[in-house]
């Protein structure tokens, strides 16, 4: 079955910038996507319209079938509730502790009025502490999120997209700021949802091993094109300069 | 790790933008013409402000300048009370035919003499004396036998406790021995060693003799103490009401949150049409709710009790209305909760005014030396009464529009697109009109004008007609900026609101509600609105934006993206703002006085009016210590917090 569905997205910028052009491509439920390319060329871009943190210009984008370029500001937040997002920077809110900023996750499924005073149901707060425990964190609930270490402050990032039970990630370059080894133990979380959960996963990514090893389908882009779709196998080296300039070496 | 090395194909070489290079000559001809053009400027500069050297050496302006300084160095703070010493010589006036000779002066080692002994009506005399304490003011008197002093001399001893002086005497010939004085004061007791002098009155009340205490606080420092504490209050009051309000608003003026709200036009067409209907509404259901409490008897355990009643059941109906997110429940109900619980607290908030001006009275009533308190719960009262049915109307008019905005999206879902762009553009006129009918009420009140057809029907019709032009354009494009605008209009507001400064809104208000602290604190807290709003709207704008974006990414509201990613950011620094606002508010509140707003400035300017520059200092001094304190409290609650 088809989780999403993008159709001709094209993304302007204000300033005139084209950093997506005519991208179209299918994602089937449960899969594990990887989005590669270039520092530039609109990775970026094509996870935030797919949730519309940004507005594309043109193009459809459907997700199970609804279409979220059309969706009101309700609709929208239906859908991006169950759509979790995993940032390279984190985002965590620095001075909240861990476990606020692993409830943000549920904000999308609580009463505005409740969040003025700050309330979450005890649903909401156990399964908040059961996805922190799922990432080696529970210890550190009640911590500022600014005392921990990068790696940590990733798994925060995933907790809280756990708790949105959602049915898709986008995860925009979430190990480009770790060291290697730590890139793999938060990839291998984002896989054991994948894979456990059966939640589908878009992931950006900037090192091929990483693609080799975790993506089941590979989307390249170039300058906001999209060059390839294909296995990871299928990246031969005349694939490698398609996606990345005739000036690029492959290393290692 | 396959890593990487990436040279991006078609990255065009950056272009050098080298300044261009004058050549020498040309450099130094500007340059000349620069300080040409400076030279003029100050010059001119000097003229205009007439800087004038010679006032400032003349002496005898040398001389009050000096008077002032030395009245910097003794403030008026202290009364002591003196006691007189008295020597006395015997006198004669007119001379008796056989001469005079008066004994000896009485009164310690102090003597006096007269040179002559005995003089006619209005005659002069030399008194000299010795033995008395050096440089020492004395006065001397004449006394006629009803024993009432007459000053004819006023002098100071030398070094040696020596003086003499003439004095004319006064027209008061009699048959009997008169007697000339010399009085010296001396100031009794000492700060560290005060005395107590009997004044030999009593109070008339309790029939104890007044005694009073030698040094004491003088009539100028309790002023200046009252003054002073007027001032921190009036600061603090200003700063308190100043950022309340500023806070809220100070979100709608941060660019960064404000940018990307793009609303539908039908959506913003219904709102706009919405929000002055739920005004009126909402204003009138707070009056029609006064209504409802003025009847019940004004009782104050009665209000009291009705008032906790009320905001229980408000709070089981919002509960109702606003389930945890477990719970399901059908829409109406929980609109019919809702609408309860709105109409509970709008009687609960009622009744609560009514119980705190009533309860307050009375309490005031027999609080006694604590009925401030009492006032203050009455003043809140009134106060709240005064607020509150703008605030029912403001809340109303925010709800209504929500709903109209709600409406809007079911009206999409359930028409054709065409239909909606029509929709759309017809809500947008009427909003247009809504708006010029506004702006057309504002200016006939403003100019008195009485022609409805001038401030009515031609607005209506002009707003009608932009209206729609607007909304063909936003229905063209499918939604409108409305987030840039409203962010555009309350930036605005606040910088021209912010270029008055505190001292010409002082005056605006002291005209409105006269003289006094209450006027300063209303200008100074309008003040606070706009500086506050402007400082906290920027300090919204530098969060960093990731948190706002991964919390909306979770399908947060905007409120909760508010709540959960902007306010942890800037908790801090709106502290440390707060703090910055009451030191800056004192500092300002110090010298509102002047323009009449009342606090310490009023007393200062004052004695400087009277040339009293003794008092004056008192109210410098104050000035100086209270600033300096604030400043330091100020700086150190601003390190800890941020
Ligand atoms: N807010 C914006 N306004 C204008 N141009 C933008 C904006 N954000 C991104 N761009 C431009 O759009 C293009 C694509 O950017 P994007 O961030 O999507 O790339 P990316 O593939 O994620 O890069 P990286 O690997 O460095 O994160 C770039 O040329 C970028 O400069
Ligand atoms: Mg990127």
């Amino acid at each position: 079955m088809t989780m999403l569905r993008v159709e001709n997205l094209t993304k302007v910028y204000d300033d005139g910038t084209v950093a997506l052009k005519d991208v179209s491509f299918e994602v089937p439920e449960g899969q594990f996507l990887a989005v590669i390319g270039l520092s530039g060329s609109g990775k970026s871009t094509l996870l935030r319209c797919i949730n519309r943190l940004i507005d594309p210009t043109e193009g459809r984008i459907l997700w199970k079938g609804e279409d979220i370029t059309a969706a009101n500001h309700e609709d929208l937040r239906n859908i991006r509730r169950r759509i979790g997002m995993v940032f390279q920077n984190f985002n965590l809110v620095h001075r909240s502790k861990v476990i606020t900023n692993v409830l943000a996750g549920r904000l999308g499924y609580t009463s505005p009025a409740l969040s003025v005073v700050n309330r979450f149901s005890r649903k909401d707060r156990e399964q908040a502490m059961v996805s922190l425990e799922r990432v080696g964190l529970a210890e550190k609930a009640n911590n500022r999120s600014e005392e921990l270490s990068g790696g940590q402050q990733q798994r925060v990032g995933i907790a809280r997209a756990m708790v949105q039970d959602p049915e898709m990630i986008l995860a925009d370059e979430p190990v480009a700021s770790l060291d290697p080894v730590l890139a793999h133990s938060i990839m291998q979380y984002l896989e054991a949802i994948n894979h456990d959960d059966g939640v589908t996963v878009l992931c950006s990514l900037h090192f091929l091993d990483l693609v080799h090893r975790y993506g089941q389908r590979v989307i390249a882009l170039n300058e906001g094109r999209k060059v390839f779709e294909g296995l990871p196998s299928e990246i031969d080296d005349e694939m490698f300069k398609e996606i990345y300039g005739r000036e690029a070496e492959r290393v290692g | 790790m396959a890593d990487l090395k990436t040279t991006p194909a078609k990255t065009p070489p950056r272009e050098e933008v080298k300044p261009k290079k004058l050549r020498p000559v040309r450099r130094s001809l500007w340059m000349a013409i620069g300080l040409l053009a400076g030279f003029v400027i100050y010059a001119y500069g000097f003229q205009v402000v007439n800087v004038n050297l010679d006032t400032i050496g003349d002496p005898v302006r040398q001389g009050r300048f000096a008077n002032i300084i030395r009245a910097l160095g003794s403030p008026d703070l202290l009364t002591y009370e003196t006691v007189a010493t008295n020597v006395d010589i015997d006198f004669a006036m007119p001379c008796p035919a056989d001469g005079f000779t008066a004994a000896a002066s009485e009164g310690g080692a102090a003597t006096i003499s007269i040179d002559p002994p005995c003089a006619d009506s209005r005659g002069i005399v030399t008194v000299s004396g010795e033995g008395f304490g050096s440089n020492e003011p004395i006065n001397i008197f004449f006394v006629p036998p009803n024993g009432i002093e007459l000053r004819v001399a006023q002098v100071r001893t030398n070094a040696d406790g020596v003086f003499s002086t003439e004095a004319q005497l006064p027209n008061r010939p009699d048959e009997q021995v008169q007697t000339i004085r010399a009085k010296t004061r001396e100031r009794v007791g000492s700060i560290f060693n005060p005395v107590y002098v009997p004044t030999g009155q009593t109070n008339s009340e309790t029939g104890e003799e007044i005694v009073l205490r030698s040094p004491r606080w003088s009539a100028n420092a309790e002023a200046t103490w009252r003054g002073i504490i007027q001032t921190i209050f009036l600061a603090l009051l200003a700063t308190t009401v100043g950022t309340i309000i500023a806070m809220p608003l100070s979100f709608l003026a941060a660019r960064n949150l404000m940018s990307d709200v793009r609303i539908p036009v039908l959506n913003v067409g219904l709102a706009i049409v919405a929000l002055p209907v739920g005004a009126v509404l909402g204003y009138a259901a707070a009056s029609g709710g006064g209504g409802i409490v003025d009847r019940l008897p004004g009782s104050a355990l009665l209000l009291g009790a009705v008032t906790m009643v009320l905001v229980w059941l408000g709070f089981r109906a919002l509960r109702f209305a606003v389930p945890l997110p477990d719970t399901e429940r059908p829409r109406w109900l929980r609109v019919g909760a809702g609408l309860a619980a709105a109409a509970a607290f709008l009687l609960a908030s009622q009744s609560a005014v009514r119980f705190m001006e009533i309860g307050g009275a009375q309490a005031a009533s027999v609080l006694g030396p604590l009925a401030f308190l009492g006032t203050f719960v009455q003043r809140l009262g009134e106060i709240m009464a005064l607020v509150f049915g703008v605030l029912a109307g403001l809340a109303a008019a925010v709800a209504l529009a929500i709903f109209a905005s709600k409406l809007a999206y079911a009206i999409a879902k359930n028409v054709g697109p065409g239909m909606n762009q029509v929709l759309s553009v017809v809500a947008v006129g009427l909003a247009g009109a809504a708006i010029a009918v506004g702006i057309g009420q504002a200016i006939a009140w403003m100019y008195q004008i009485i022609d409805t057809t001038a401030t009515v029907v031609i607005p209506a019709a002009i707003g009608a007609v932009l209206g729609v032009g607007l909304g063909v354009w936003g229905a063209m494009r499918g939604q409108l900026g409305a987030g840039l605008g409203i962010y555009y209009i309350f930036r605005t507001f606040f910088n021209t609101l912010r270029s008055i400064e505190a001292l010409i809104l002082a005056l605006v208000f002291v005209v409105w509600v006269g003289l006094g602290a209450f006027a300063g604190t209303l200008a100074l807290a309008l003040h606070t609105i706009a500086a506050n709003a402007k400082l906290y709207s920027e300090q919204v704008e530098s969060i960093s934006s990731g948190p706002l974006e991964a919390v909306r990414a979770t399908g947060a509201t905007r409120l909760q993206t508010v709540i959960y990613a902007v306010v942890p950011q800037i908790v801090a620094p709106f502290i440390a703002f707060t703090m910055y606002r009451w030191d800056i508010n004192v500092r300002m509140s110090t010298i509102i006085g002047f323009v009449g707003g009342g606090g310490i400035g009023l007393i200062l300017q004052q004695n400087i009016n009277q040339l009293n520059y003794r008092g004056a200092a008192a109210q410098i001094l104050a000035i100086a210590i209270v600033v300096a304190a604030m400043d330091y409290v100020s700086s150190r609650l601003r390190e800890r917090y941020v």
